[in-house]
């Protein structure tokens, strides 16, 4: 009888990897996906604020980057690649970092971003559900998350934004 | 003509160990092909196939997919080498090997098995070698071909660049597929004899072996990420490694419990039982691995139908073994009862928590595969529960494990027990003590486990000087005893390095200039220099720090921060000053303009990890030898 149970156990867990192995998206989901961007009130690199309202005009890539993000310098190439195959609003939001720091990285590597939001605290990061950075998200004209991608964009990710943003703008 | 070659000689392989199966009833009549000889040929053909890529490697010949996939006509000749199993294709490959290998082993130098059971157990090796290498030739194939030619390879990911590839995995699966002959030969015994303690006599050394490559293979690659990743720390529950630690904390189990099995002929379902679930583990880890249901640093690019084929072949071995089980248990006669206060009631308590344990990690591992199943939602389960849940599990383990070996087989005198404990006690407690005063801002769970480390430390010795009369009868001493007591002092030196890293570790986070200073316990350490360097495949920055202690020079460290521009990725080398009884860990990160960012670790006691693996994996070997070669 106990061998019985064993079998049956192990039969279980053997088709609850089986759909696993099938899941059809692998990336992460995030809870917020098709819901309206979280609260966000932050102040931007040139002491403008950045919020709400700034979401809801256009459709925009939102980045959670910082200048002590080592992946963060090899997703930066990208992001002037995506802007270069669609000029799209690109906001970046600064997380847990270091002003000084992040103005000498910048004039390093370049601005791709049409905004930066300063999240010294890591407030927004909490709020926005961000394991790690970098992080983005793909926000429509009404302020809705329509996906989001954990890591660095890179080719293969500008692909999928790219057909993300083309059925977006039909 | 490299892939030609390479692709023959596992159709071949192929071929014969499916022969061999077949043969499976004829056994005792010699044929042209007999067992021994066909076994040698799988192992000479699997052999010629990874010598064929690792040639193909070593030439950088890119009319290879895998080769062109994973290396670069610039990479130093070692990872050239070592590329070969640094990717899905290759590593598969070297699996068949070591399973072959096994096979070959047992064939050439096992002069204990009878040739019945011998031919028998090597039909069962052959049929799990049939099965993977029609993996690999249908899924895994690495010599398939790519035109045109590409003028140069995509490089091996820079992690995988580093002396660890080299040593780290083979002997993980040393380990791990060791683990197959255990099944092979537990299998065949349900045809041939019964499961006695002469069975156990015979499966004792492959156990002790296989235990201690893979004990020996987890610390390589803890050690590996804890200089390599520059994160500091030499365990992060990754699934990965969640995935290697089963199996151990199964063998570990059954390791005992043949103990059990050997010396007093009891145990016997259970012996079976373990010695299903030690490679069903193995294979599970081998799913998990390669099929990319979960995100870890070791999941190779994925390809779903490599997924489905493992998951069939795990279900395979592990249906067949537990209906044979089922359908053959009765026949299986327990006689013994086991009384508490002996030696096989505290082997038996903690075979149960080792049990506990690898059913709390399992859970822990493929929690999250089952939540998003059920629910779509998405989680990660990590460190905190398992640090919690190993602890607790552990703690009581460790208390036994200390007395266990001075207990009588059959029964034992509690009371005697306990005041021998009387010695061990006041020493343990006395360390916990001076550790406590030595470092008291510390949490008090790191004297718990000083006091655990100390108590198994003392235990261990007292019972050796024991045993030996005070070392009287060194010279008689028997080599299995010493293998014991070496491995549990291991352990004793491992529980107090985990100890010490994890709950002592001071860290710090600085961005300095060339010229400025951090001082870390007592350590003044002086960033003094930074210099451009130049490998065969990266660039990079080296730092130079002077350390000091009391303005008295100690040594200079050079981290260094590499980037392999044909990869795009950058790589942290950290650079490490071990001290005996700990550590000094410099990690280095992206300038920013003149300061560059570092990551300092003084981690007290981290060198006692490895130390303590070292010993049980020398512990070890010292016994399978014992047994292996002067054993009856």
């Amino acid at each position: 009888m106990k061998y019985i149970t064993l079998i049956i156990v192990t039969a279980f867990i053997f088709i609850c990897l089986f759909f696993g192995l099938n899941k059809k998206d692998k990336t992460l989901n995030s809870p917020l996906l098709n819901k309206p961007i979280p609260e966000i009130n932050l102040v931007s690199l040139k002491n403008e604020k950045l919020n709400e309202t700034d979401f809801k005009k256009e459709i925009l890539l939102v980045n959670f980057f910082a200048s002590w993000c080592v992946p963060c310098i090899v997703e930066h190439d990208f992001l002037f690649e995506l802007k270069k195959q669609k000029p799209i609003k690109i906001y970046g939001i600064n997380y847990k970092d270091d002003i000084e720091n992040l103005e000498i990285w910048l004039e390093k590597l370049g601005n791709p971003y049409s905004k930066i939001g300063i999240d010294k605290t890591g407030i927004t990061g909490i709020n926005w559900g961000v394991n790690g950075i970098p992080e983005s998200f793909l926000i429509d004209k009404n302020g809705i998350i329509k996906h989001k991608i954990n890591g660095v964009i890179n080719e293969k990710q500008i692909k999928i934004l790219l057909t993300k943003i083309e059925s977006l703008e039909k | 003509m490299t892939a030609i070659i390479g692709n023959i000689s596992l159709i071949f392989a192929a071929l014969i160990s499916f022969y061999q199966f077949l043969n499976i009833r004829n056994i005792n009549k010699i044929r042209f092909l007999n067992p021994d000889r066909a076994i040698s040929l799988q192992f000479f053909f699997v052999l010629l196939s990874f010598f064929s890529l690792m040639f193909a490697y070593i030439v950088s010949d890119f009319s290879i997919l895998n080769v062109y996939q994973n290396s670069h006509s610039a990479k130093p000749l070692l990872y050239k080498i070592t590329g070969v199993w640094g990717n899905h294709e290759g590593s598969m490959l070297l699996w068949v090997l070591v399973l072959v290998f096994f096979g070959f082993l047992i064939s050439k130098f096992d002069r204990r098995l009878d040739m019945p059971y011998k031919t028998l157990t090597l039909s069962f090796q052959s049929l799990i070698t049939f099965i993977f290498l029609l993996f690999i030739l249908l899924t895994s194939n690495p010599f398939i071909l790519i035109s045109p030619v590409p003028l140069n390879g995509q490089d091996l990911n820079p992690l995988l660049q580093d002396p660890g590839l080299a040593f780290h995995p083979p002997n993980l699966y040393i380990g791990y597929v060791g683990l197959s002959i255990i099944f092979s030969f537990t299998i065949a015994r349900f045809y041939k004899g019964s499961f006695d303690s002469a069975w156990a006599k015979l499966i004792k050394p492959w156990v002790l072996l296989s235990w201690s490559f893979l004990t020996l293979g987890i610390s390589l690659g803890s050690w590996w990420a804890y200089y390599e990743l520059g994160w500091g720390g030499f365990w992060f529950w990754d699934p990965v490694e969640n995935a290697s630690l089963m199996p151990w904390l199964c063998a570990t189990a059954l390791l005992h419990s043949t103990l059990v099995l050997e010396k007093r002929n009891a145990l016997k379902k259970w012996t079976v039982f373990l010695a299903f679930l030690s490679f069903s583990f193995s294979l599970i880890g081998t799913f998990l691995v390669r099929s990319g249901i979960i995100t870890s640093v070791h999941a190779f690019a994925s390809d779903p139908t490599r997924g489905v084929f493992i998951l069939m072949i795990c279900a395979f071995f592990i249906f067949s073994s537990f209906i044979l089980l089922t359908k053959k248990a009765s026949s299986i006669k327990e006689e013994k009862l086991i009384t508490p206060i002996s030696k096989e009631g505290s082997i038996v308590f903690n075979n149960l928590l080792m049990v506990a344990l690898l059913l709390t990690i399992f859970t822990g591992t493929v929690y999250p595969i089952f939540l998003e199943i059920f629910t779509g939602e998405q989680i990660s389960v990590g460190p905190p529960y398992f640090n919690l849940t190993t602890t607790l599990i552990m703690g009581p383990a460790i208390l036994v494990m200390s007395f266990a070996p001075m207990l009588n087989w059959k029964k034992d005198d509690f009371f005697g027990l306990l005041s021998r404990l009387k010695t061990m006690l006041f020493l343990s407690l006395l360390v916990a003590f001076i550790f406590f005063y030595i470092n008291s801002q510390g949490p008090i769970v790191a004297v718990v486990g000083i006091f655990l480390a100390s108590w198994l430390f003392f235990g261990t010795i007292i019972n050796f000087f024991e045993r030996t009369n005070y070392l009287k009868k060194f010279k008689n001493l028997n080599k299995s005893f010493l293998g014991m007591t070496i491995a549990h002092l291991g352990v004793a030196i491992f529980i107090a390095g985990v100890t010490g890293s994890t709950l002592w570790k001071v860290e710090k986070i600085k961005t300095l200039k060339v010229g400025e200073k951090v001082l870390l316990n007592n350590y003044s350490l002086n960033f003094d220099k930074i210099k451009k360097i130049r490998g065969k495949n990266y660039i990079g920055h080296e730092a130079e720090f002077n350390i000091y202690k009391k303005n008295k020079f100690i040594k200079t460290l050079k981290p260094q921060k590499r980037f392999y521009p044909v990869q795009e990725f950058p790589t942290t080398e950290a650079a490490i000053y071990s001290r005996g009884f700990s550590d000094i860990y410099i990690a280095m990160s992206e300038p920013i303009d003149n300061s560059w960012l570092f990551r300092f670790h003084f981690s007290p006691l981290t060198p006692w990890i490895w130390i303590g693996s070292i010993m049980a994996f020398i512990g070890g070997i010292l016994s399978f030898s014992n047994r292996m070669f002067k054993g009856k």
